[in-house]
């Protein structure tokens, strides 16, 4: 898989998919590459977690987690080299600066949301709502991953997988709510 | 995707990768998917639901969404 690495294959899709031809392609192929990704997950969910809704809206706390790539410029970028990417997060404080925020991911066009940063983590949409009274507050912090196909173990093994120490991190934020972005 | 990962609550949109919330500056629409978000985090009863949205890329049109009828909604239900 050094082939990846070595030839910096994600980079050049991502640089076509950033094109305005590469973000039509993207756009019309989208459901038949979705069934193709879909169709690599072998995993299904017989015991799917739940938690009911009790806190009202209006005094909850709300985060996003987005797999966006998104990280603060002065941070390590996601590695958008290695064949599976990786399965690291960053954490973006909620009061982040949005000329600092930055992108790592080969695997989206990226037109729209450098046009606008609410069309995958919608900041603004949510100040407004916090400013309202719709929901409490944002949580301090939001959390980021990358693309990171494959990386099952990774992401969910026990007990360190990245997806765990971020459910710690926003239970130590004391978020009630999240929304999970997927890019 | 997520019919095969089932998350306990999920939403699927129709919209291109890289702009689930819609299209860029289009406040309206933004405002519409995170209202029914939270609609559904409120409204769903059993873990693995997946809610399709009706929602159109570009063909869909949008009003400002009334959430002072939303908090309402919200003490109507049961705690």
């Amino acid at each position: 898989m050094n082939i990846f690495k070595n030839l910096k294959i994600w980079r050049t899709i991502g640089r076509i998919t950033d094109t305005k031809i590469g973000a039509s392609i993207s756009d019309a192929f989208r459901k038949p590459f979705n069934k193709i990704a879909a169709s690599g997950v072998s995993a299904t969910n017989d015991d799917i977690p739940w938690t009911p809704f009790k806190k009202p809206l209006a005094e909850s706390t709300v985060a996003i987690v987005s797999t966006g790539g998104f990280y603060l410029e002065g941070e390590e970028p996601f590695d958008v080299d290695s064949a599976f990417g990786e399965a690291g997060f960053r954490t973006i404080p909620s009061d982040f600066d949005k000329g600092k925020l930055k992108i790592a991911h080969t695997h989206y066009p990226h037109a729209r949301v450098n046009n606008d940063i609410n069309v995958l983590f919608p900041i603004d949409r949510l100040k407004e709502l916090a400013q309202a009274k719709v929901i409490g507050k944002l949580s301090p912090n939001f959390y980021s991953f990358g693309f990171g196909g494959n990386l099952i173990k990774e992401f969910i093994g026990q007990p360190d997988g990245s997806a765990h120490q971020v459910s710690q991190k926003l239970l130590d934020d004391e978020v009630d709510y999240v929304l999970m972005v997927p890019a | 995707m997520s019919e095969k990962i089932l998350a306990p609550r999920a939403a699927f949109v129709g919209f291109p990768w890289g702009a689930s919330f819609g299209e860029p500056k289009n406040r309206l629409q933004q405002m519409t998917i995170l209202r029914e978000l939270f609609l559904l985090l409120q409204t769903a009863k059993k873990p693995g639901v997946l809610e399709d949205l009706p929602y159109k890329w570009r063909r869909s049109t949008y009003e400002e969404v009334e959430w002072d009828s939303f908090i309402v909604s919200q003490k109507d239900q049961e705690y």
